[in-house]
Order: structure tokens, then sequence, then C-alpha cells
């Protein structure tokens, strides 16, 4: 239940930028998640709904989910990871996740 | 004027969308792209930095401890704390929902505690540990455990600034739980596996727990013990003041080449 931090801290940034980019409404919130990141997309967006403020009343969270890339110890393979221990494409090794996938990041806003 | 808004600009009838891009506000109707690019974890890495920085200048060897609730966190911190009290000055944060109970026992055995009560967060955050260790008022070059939230979720996305991550498992909640919960035990510098006095009257296969930790996070320490008995804690304090050791030699040396 960490998504509701995440959701306030949310509201937060994009507060910031309509300060000072003076918008006034949001219409659609692009952010991308790192498959390795501990949220889950349907507890961040129902953790958005009980912190939505008035700018934010209409606004569509558009979750786009992003794997990370993990190299096979076995045979070199590059295997898009899902999950920790995601099998390579290629030899069913279990790949470990080295970097990155952790990403819960606000991309772009649509505004008026 | 503008006829469409009131703003002030001259009203340009149809190309009435041409300035309004211009003049510091924007038409209900008109939409356009803000680009943002700001992660939601961002604010939390910035303080977990500026933690290390103080821990690092002040010689501070941190480690946070995560476990589900009842893994004997608590227990391992009190059973530490009379082993090194004496020697070393010891400070914990103790992160719970709800009351001091836990910081009683840890102050009770010789040590400074502070009491974080989360409410309804389900973890502790730089931010929160910051503000714990100004509380605290730690001596240079003295132990700080941080005693997080018990949850093997959430707990894992937040960096406290902290030099290991401690991960405790405990032979009563089965060996599959580093599988179960990959994400703490993938971050984990050293994994405890507790109550072990407990192994002979549960059905705990130890073996399979080592590899299954193995298989998550190849370079983890595993450390096997009872905090109650005391069975396997010299093992954990060596690897406890050996840690800290090199740490300190580390930073010291750091510090002399700034």
């Amino acid at each position: 239940m960490h998504e509701l931090s995440l959701a306030r801290e949310m509201v937060r940034i994009v507060q910031m930028q309509a300060d000072s980019e003076h918008f006034s409404k949001v219409k659609k919130i692009y952010l991308s998640l790192g498959a390795l990141s501990c949220v889950s997309a349907e507890s961040l967006s129902f953790a958005f709904d009980a912190v939505r403020t008035d700018m934010l009343k209409d606004t569509e969270l558009q979750i786009e989910k992003v794997p990370v890339s993990g190299q096979c110890s076995n045979c070199g393979a590059e295997t898009e990871m899902w999950q920790h221990l995601e099998p390579c494409k290629q030899c069913g090794t279990e790949i470990l996740a080295s970097e990155g996938g952790e990403e819960i990041k606000v991309r772009e806003l649509e505004v008026c | 004027m503008c006829g469409t808004c009131g703003c002030g600009q001259p009203d340009s009838g149809s190309v009435h969308s041409e300035h309004s891009h211009r003049h510091g506000h924007h038409h209900e109707t008109e939409s356009r792209r803000v680009s943002v690019e700001m992660d939601l974890m961002d604010q939390n890495r910035v303080y977990a930095e500026k933690n290390r920085t103080y821990f690092n200048t002040h010689h501070m060897f941190t480690l946070n401890m995560v476990s589900s609730p009842g893994s004997g966190k608590t227990t391992l911190l009190v059973s530490m704390i009379k082993a090194l009290v004496g020697q070393v000055e010891v400070n914990v944060i103790e992160g719970d929902q709800q009351t001091s109970l836990d910081a009683d026992r840890i102050t009770e055995a010789g040590a400074n505690a502070h009491q974080i009560n989360t409410g309804q967060m389900c973890h502790l955050d730089a931010h929160m540990v910051g503000h714990a260790v100004e509380h605290l008022a730690p001596t240079d070059g003295s132990f700080l455990f941080i005693e997080n939230v018990g949850n093997l979720i959430c707990p894992a996305a937040f960096d406290l600034g902290e030099q290991k991550r401690v991960a405790l498992l405990s032979v009563t909640e089965g060996e599959d739980k580093p599988l179960k919960y990959p994400d703490m035990f993938a971050s984990a510098s050293v994994v405890v596996i507790n109550k072990c006095d407990l192994l002979p009257y549960v059905d705990f296969d130890l073996d399979q727990c080592r590899e299954n930790i193995r298989r998550i996070n190849p370079g983890a320490d595993i450390i096997e013990l009872s905090a109650t008995t005391g069975n396997g804690m010299d093992m954990w304090l060596e690897w406890l003041n050996s840690e800290r050791d090199r740490y300190r030699t580390a930073v010291v040396e750091q510090g002399a080449e700034d």
C-alpha cells in the first residue's frame, strides 16, 4: 500500500508543474512503471482516486508498464524481464535483475 | 480585449488560438502537452543521499532491518544491544504503525531509541529517518539500526541511506519466502534466518531456504541463528563488526582523500 504515498507524490509533482506552467486542469497523466518497481498499477490508480484534487477531478491516469532488459548468465541472450527470475527466452535459465526497471515516472501531462 | 477569455490581449478572432500560448494562461478547450520526466521516488532518493552523506561524515554504520511482522527483528536487536553495550553507542530507529512498545524494549536493553509511528503508512521513508536521526543526536562512530515496519513488500522500494540492508526470515515462515517476495530478498546484503531453535518442531527445509535465497540473490551473506537462545549470535556479531570495520576504514580513507 505504499501506492498511496506515491499517489500523493504524483499530485505534488503535478501541482508544482501547474504553478510553473500555468494550467488549471489536467486531462491526462502519462506515467511509466518499471517491471521491478514494487508497484501495482491497479493499486496506484485506486490510490490516485483517493487523493484527486480539483484540478485532477477528471484526469485519466495512463500507466505504461515497461520491462527491463536482462542478460542471461548462461548463453548471453537478452530477455525482456517482467519479473524477477524471468526465464531466458533462449535457454530457460533464470535471469537475475541487474540494473533498472524501478522507474515510476511522470513523463508527460496533457493539460489545459 | 480578448473576447474569448477577457485577458487583455487583442481579440484576433480566428487567430485567437495563436496568441493563447503566449500570454501566460490557457483556455479550457485547448489542450497542450507538458513534459515532466520526474520519478515519484526522486524525492526519497534525495533524502536518502542526504542521510547517507550525514552517516558517512559521522562514520555511522547504518543498517536497515526488514522482515514480515513477527520474524524477530526486535528480539535480535535486543540481543545485539546487550552484546554491544559498553563497547559502542547503539542507536535504534523503530518503525511501527502504532505504540512505542518496541522502542521501550530497546531503551531497556541499553540503546538510544526513537519511535516513529507511521499511522497509515506501510514503510519508513528517508525523510522520516532524517528527522528521527535529528531526535537521536547520535555520537560520531556509533551504530544506527533502523527497524523498518514489518512488511516484505513496500519497504523494499525505499532507500533510507543505509549502508546495508538486513532481511530477516524465521523458520516458522516457510522456506519459499525469498521467492514469494523477491524484491526484498534481492535488495538485501545479508539474510538472517532466525528462530533456528524451533527447527526440530517445524516443517522447514533449511537447505532449500539457502538455495532459494541464492537463486534470487547469489551475493547475499546468510546467517542462521536464534536470537532467543543466543545460538549463532557470535556469527552475526562477527559479521556486524567486520562490516562496520570495513565501512569505517572506507569512509576514513574517503575523508582523507577529500
